[in-house]
């Protein structure tokens, strides 16, 4: 029996398509218009959640790639500053202008008339290599490790270490035995001068280089923890893309950069060495003594040093002001030269690290590219095919239009005649 | 009987009559094409035949029908199509409202193709600001210690606490309109019962004078399939007796048996009874205090019928297990009023409600009004937090009550029922429920005989042919023999062979005076019981008396009328399938943060699918879930104790010998001495956390006596470490700032804990607790809110009481690692009596854009089911239609088919009107 086809069921059953022809248009429309292949979760959630995955993604290796940047420019600045303090203490014995220049003129000039001169330039050339490494990037001084907001190196005054804010020279401890001048001086005053005399005035007190408030020369066992700490495992971390990652409630240190540059790294080291050498001593049978010698290991300092031991030379000879100091003066050349060549090292290194943000800077790009691309293939649609289906639709419906327009045109009432 | 001369113009006249009808219904049916609902009409005729036959009826003659009759307009309508389409129609309401709501929640949450359009992508609003306050936290790990770097930090944070909080008020909003618009569906549910009520009573008023009442029909078929949607519904067409033989229709409508649970049965209560409707109630908060019982699934009642049974205890033992003289016996009260220890054995009491105040009760003050006050009105209560439904008692339009008639099966009885009832019915009024039962009696009388199993088959006679028999009078008689004989002479006088019948016998030698007695059978044995093939009626005593072993079986039969006054239904959670449901499912599913008690256990808010339903709630509770824990981290992280590298704590303490503090050694108590405890590393969880079990007795008091505890009373050394600790000179002066270092005190130390929370439940304050931060609460705490304050590093130098002031330790691994990390989202943690284990694990973009799949999977889901049950409701409407509907074919057909009748009926009175012309004034005439 075939079933019964009204004339209602026929209209219902039209509306109801005419309605899902409308829909399909106002869709395929909406895809044109949009230029999406889905505009809610409910379209494809499958498909919307890779797409917000990708977007975090994308987000994420640009961050990652403004992070760099900034890296990078802060290492060019630390290179620059390395390029400056490499030619100041180049001991290539042509680098006409080089502390080491000076050094070497001091050492064989034959006529030793300009030694405080060449003190003088020693002193300048520390003073530059100071202010060459507390340069800044932005607000940042670059060399300061994880302490950036602070300038890494100082020269503050040289403390007197007998002197007793608790001295009391009119009540001495030993009433007994009361105190010379001498002591008194010593205990009552903070500062020592720059050839180891006492005063209670800053501005005369000679000066020591401090890296982060802490001596670079210092042999204090807690003073030199600190700077041990300082110079191998403060770190300060930040996230370059390099595959972040946890371990044990710390980050994985191969998954981020360390960009903690540490100025008394960059300038030969901290602490001292002991050094033996011989000087002329008549008293001794053969003419000299043996004599040690405690030396920096900081090439500023070891600059410094030798001015000022150039500087104590005879201004009308040039001679040395004792054998001492002519001994001192050629270990400080060696101490120099053994600082200047882990200075080249770090320089190298530093080289290294930049040509290494460089590349991951450019992988950071094209990674970002990549999810772009990414983004492009789920989340927008092909112009022509949707083109394509929008047409198609808008022709199912105007075809229904149509169909519509006779749906009720020819029934057997439009034939009856009576 | 032929027809009379003029009776074929009655003939001709009923047929234009019927095709004049027959028009009429015709132009009926054209004219109602459009209106919705119309079901198409059909004249119903019959030929006229006037039967019977009468006694001198001529067998020559012949008989004919006398025409047409109009008996009648029917409907043409096929119930089980109207069943199959209701029935969809109740899935596709549950779908379209689900759908709708859905929607409107993606309205708000759903951030495909929104947001700002930073290098031509939208990258969402929440999702792209969770990327901001990473990328915040990118810049502060680099420019660490610069306040304008915290500020960014604080801005991307205050923007994504905002959107979120505009999130929370969007759902609330969403909810809030929900609500209205259930109310607004209950009403408009109650208006159409009410008017299926009202049509009701118009048909049978119809049907009793003898209309069909086909248009008042197809409107109460529109009211029921607009109901349908909102609700599965059976729809019954029973009938109705009204006295004297007449019956009319009666429709029942009642809930469409949908709860999945095949043991409640309120799925299929009755909402109309013919003529008396019933009304829907949303169920409001009771008042704890006006109850007296608690039922079984732990709500509140006043029904003792409805009560919880539980085991009376004994007044006079004690009840609490701690109590030191608890011995665990005679715990209970038995029937009789005696104390025992089983408590099988226990007298079952009701539950009483520890709450109940009978002044309450007695003011009828039963529900409670949104703002906690008791009121007695039912319309002032606020609506309970499932949003249940009671389906109130059936009533007629002028409020009388509907009494349902059930007659159960007839069950046996004993003896003693029906000595008791007298055979008389048994009336029992239920004095609570109104319910009247009659219990009626009857008895049943059988025949029957004791039969001995056992017996051996031997009769206790012998017949004349031999046979056995245990019937005396059919077995061969016998002379009694005179035991004094001679047998070896023979019989005379002398010696006489029988005895005679006389009293007391005697001797006779002839046969035929002879006493005659049965033969006895020589094999039977009267002292055998196997010889007897019967039992007496005391079912003991054997014999072979057939008579003597009859008995009467009697059965006894009792069978049960209730008639009980409809009563109002509280539905179960699931007994409604349709657009209610699925308004009401918005309201109160929340999926994973559904109550333990709700998917495992029994009552009117069980659903065991409870944890896979989702409806607005759980899109709040999911965000206020990934707010709180995006609070709730960064606060735990932006907090804790300072340590030096190798993790001790970094604790300021003075040092006499040097004057000045140093990193030291912290006791408690500080001046130690027994049970003293020193702060160490190895104690230490984390920067936030201490091994509590670590501290000895001592020292764990005197944290709790200096207030240094948590919300529990417990020692707490983080509260310690937190507390602002005071320097003291050796006078008990405070001293701060320079003088430290000048005056030695005998206790200085300086805590080592540092920062604070980042995120507050309100924007004046800096606690993330009570009540927890919420999506809707999120702010900046006030703190924050002043200036930088987050910690960039919980690690000092040696020798240093302050991290290096670019170190970004803390920000790298305790904060940026928060976008990395796959954080556990738990139910509980918001919602008590939610499921503990985690519901999804995962970092927040990923918990947020899970919320947006959950939603988007869920409408794809609904949207796909709406689209099929739309098509099959549409589908099942067009088969509706091809029975129902009007066709311009078909009605052209009748046109024509009646206009030609018409015109032949007419041609027929012509054509008798001319022959009768023709009889009557030419016939016999001459010209």
């Amino acid at each position: 029996m075939i079933p019964r086809t009204t004339t209602v069921g026929s209209l219902k059953t039209y509306r109801y398509n005419l309605q899902r022809s409308a829909h399909t248009m106002e869709k395929s429309q909406t895809t044109v218009t949009t230029g999406r292949t889905f505009n809610s979760f409910a379209d494809d959630p499958t498909t919307a959640a890779r797409s917000f995955q990708l977007r975090r993604a994308y987000l994420r290796t640009s961050s990652q790639y403004d992070l760099n940047e900034s890296v990078v420019r802060k290492y060019e600045v630390a290179y620059g500053a390395m390029e400056s303090v490499s030619k100041t203490v180049d001991t290539d014995e042509e680098s006409v202008g080089s502390a080491y220049y000076a050094i070497l003129r001091a050492q064989n000039a034959a006529t030793a008339s300009g030694r405080n001169a060449l003190g003088q330039e020693l002193t300048a050339h520390a003073n530059d290599l100071v202010q060459t490494i507390n340069g800044r990037y932005g607000d940042n001084f670059v060399f300061a490790g994880a302490d950036g907001l602070n300038v890494p190196f100082t020269w503050e005054a040289k403390q007197n270490p007998a002197y007793d804010p608790d001295f009391d020279p009119d009540n001495p401890p030993d009433p007994t035995n009361p105190p010379s001048k001498a002591e008194i001086a010593q205990k009552t005053s903070r500062y020592l001068k720059q050839d180891g005399t006492v005063t209670n005035y800053a501005s005369e007190a000679g000066r020591v280089l401090c890296y982060r408030g802490i001596p670079v020369d210092t042999s204090d066992p807690d003073e030199l923890k600190k700077l041990d700490y300082y110079s191998n495992s403060e770190k300060k971390y930040v996230d370059i893309g390099l595959g972040y990652d946890m371990n044990g409630g710390k980050v994985e240190s191969s998954s981020v950069y360390d960009i903690a540059m540490q100025g008394v790294n960059f300038l030969g080291g901290y602490g001292t060495e002991t050094k033996t050498t011989t000087i002329p001593d008549p008293n001794n049978p053969d003419g000299t003594i043996e004599v040690s010698f405690t030396l920096p290991r900081n090439i500023v300092t070891i600059t410094e040093r030798m001015g000022a031991i150039l500087q104590n030379c005879s201004s009308n000879s040039g001679t040395f002001a004792s054998d001492m100091e002519e001994a001192e003066f050629d270990l400080l050349a060696e101490q120099f030269e053994e600082a200047s060549a882990r200075i080249k090292d770090k320089h190298i290194n530093l080289t290294t690290q930049a040509q290494f943000l460089k590349t991951n800077q450019q992988q950071l790009k094209t990674n970002a590219d990549s999810i772009n691309e990414q983004i492009e293939a789920i989340d927008y649609v092909d112009p022509a095919a949707a083109i394509s289906d929008f047409i198609f639709a808008k022709y199912s419906y105007d075809t229904a239009l149509k169909v519509g327009n006779s749906i009720l045109a020819q029934s057997l009432m439009d034939y009856l005649s009576f | 009987m032929g027809i009379g001369t003029f009776g074929s113009f009655t003939q001709a006249r009923l047929a234009i009559y019927a095709s004049q009808t027959g028009l009429t219904v015709t132009g009926n049916n054209i004219s109602n094409v459009n209106t919705k609902g119309y079901t198409r009409q059909r004249l119903d005729l019959r030929s006229l035949h006037s039967s019977g036959a009468d006694r001198y009826y001529s067998s020559t003659d012949v008989r004919v029908g006398q025409g047409v009759l109009c008996t009648g307009v029917s409907q043409l309508r096929d119930p089980y199509l109207d069943i199959r389409y209701r029935s969809k129609m109740a899935e596709v309401g549950a779908m379209d409202v689900k759908l709708g709501g859905l929607e409107g929640i993606a309205q708000v949450l759903d951030e495909v193709g929104k947001g700002e359009i930073p290098q031509g992508k939208d990258f969402g609003i929440v999702a792209a600001q969770f990327e901001k306050v990473y990328e915040a936290l990118k810049g502060i790990t680099d420019q660490t210690g610069h306040s304008e770097y915290d500020v960014q930090i604080r801005s991307a944070c205050e923007a994504l606490a905002k959107q979120l909080n505009a999130y929370a008020a969007g759902l609330q909003e969403l909810y809030d309109n929900t609500v209205s618009s259930y109310e607004k569906d209950v009403t408009e549910v109650n208006t159409i019962l009410k008017n299926i009520r009202s049509l009701n009573e118009s048909i049978r008023e119809a049907n009793i004078y003898g209309d069909n009442a086909l248009e008042l029909r197809d409107e109460r078929n529109n009211l029921i399939d607009q109901l349908s949607e909102y609700m599965k519904i059976n729809v019954d067409y029973t009938t109705e007796e009204i006295g004297l033989g007449v019956t009319v229709e009666k429709l029942i409508i009642s809930l469409g048996n949908a709860n999945p649970d095949a043991s409640i049965h309120t799925d299929t209560s009755v909402l109309i009874d013919g003529i008396y409707g019933a009304q829907f109630s949303i169920n409001p908060v009771l008042n704890p205090a006006a109850y007296q019982y608690v039922d079984e699934f732990g709500g509140l009642t006043n029904d003792p019928h409805k009560a919880a049974k539980v085991p009376e205890r004994n007044p006079d033992s004690l009840l609490d297990p701690a109590d030191p003289d608890y011995d665990g016996t005679n715990l209970w009260m038995d029937k009789d009023g005696n104390p025992t220890d089983v408590e099988a054995d226990a007298n079952l009491v009701l539950k009483q409600n520890d709450d109940f105040v009978e002044a309450d009760f007695k003011d009828g003050l039963l529900y409670l009004k949104a703002n906690g006050a008791k009121t007695a009105s039912f319309d002032e209560a606020a609506h309970d937090s499932n949003f249940g439904l009671t389906i109130s008692e059936l009533r007629d339009a002028r409020g009388r009550l509907d009494n349902i008639i059930q007659k159960f099966q007839e069950q046996l009885a004993t003896e003693a029922e029906y000595q008791a009832s007298g055979g008389k019915a048994v009336t029992v009024t239920d004095p609570v429920t109104g319910m009247i039962s009659v219990t009626t009696f009857r008895k049943e009388v059988q025949p029957a005989v004791r039969r001995n199993s056992d017996w051996n088959g031997e009769y206790q006679y012998v017949t004349p042919g031999g046979r056995g028999t245990n019937d005396p009078a059919k077995a061969a008689q016998i002379p009694v023999m005179n035991p004094a004989r001679d047998p070896d002479a023979e019989n005379s006088e002398d010696n006489p062979w029988y005895m005679d019948a006389g009293t007391p016998p005697a001797p006779t030698s002839v046969l035929a005076d002879a006493q005659k007695v049965p033969q006895e059978n020589e094999n039977w044995d009267p002292d055998d019981p196997n010889c007897y093939r019967y039992f007496e009626a005391d079912g003991t005593t054997p014999t072979n008396d057939i008579d003597a072993a009859r008995y009467s079986k009697v059965t006894y039969y009792k069978q049960l009328y209730t008639k009980s006054p409809s009563h109002p239904v509280t539905l179960d959670d699931n007994d409604l399938l349709g657009a209610l449901q699925s308004e009401r499912e918005l309201l109160t599913e929340c999926g994973e943060f559904s109550q333990k008690d709700t998917i495992t256990g029994r009552g009117p808010t069980s659903d065991e699918n409870a944890a896979s339903k989702r409806g607005i709630q759980y899109y709040q509770k999911t965000l206020d879930l990934l707010a709180n824990q995006f609070a709730t981290q960064f606060n735990m992280a932006n907090q804790g104790v300072l340590t030096d590298p190798d993790g001790n704590l970094v604790t300021q303490v003075w040092d006499a010998g040097k004057k000045k503090m140093v990193s030291g050694l912290v006791t408690i108590p500080p001046e130690g001495g027994a049970g003293s405890y020193q702060l160490s590393k190895k104690d230490m969880l984390s920067n936030r956390e201490w091994d509590m079990s670590k501290v000895p007795a001592g020292a764990k008091q005197w944290l709790v006596d200096n207030g240094y505890k948590t919300d529990d009373g417990d020692a707490d050394m983080m509260a310690y470490l937190k507390a602002d600790h005071k320097l003291l000179d050796t006078d008990g002066n405070v001293v701060d700032g320079a003088d430290i270092g000048e005056k030695a005190g005998d206790v200085m130390v300086r805590n080592a804990f540092i920062g604070g929370n980042l995120f507050s439940n309100n924007g004046d304050s800096d606690s993330d607790k009570d009540p927890p931060v919420t999506a809707s609460n999120i702010s900046i705490s006030y703190e924050w809110s002043k200036g930088p304050m987050i910690v960039n590093s919980f690690t000092c130098p040696p020798g240093e009481f302050i991290p290096a002031s670019t170190d970004s330790e803390n920000i790298l691994e305790n904060m940026t690692s928060l976008f990395y990390k796959k954080l556990e989202y738990r139910p509980d943690t918001l919602t008590d009596g939610a499921r503990s284990d985690s519901m999804f694990s995962g970092t927040f973009e990923e918990m947020w854009i899970n919320i947006g799949t959950t939603l988007g999977d869920d409408m794809k889901t609904t949207t796909t089911l709406l689209d099929n049950y739309y098509e099959e409701s549409i589908s099942l409407d067009t088969s509706r239609d091809a029975v129902s509907g009007v066709d311009f074919n078909d009605e052209a057909m009748n046109l024509m088919m009646y206009a030609k009748s018409y015109n032949a009926a007419c041609r027929l009175m012509t054509t008798i009107d001319s022959v009768l012309e023709k009889l009557i004034n030419n016939t016999g005439v001459i010209t």
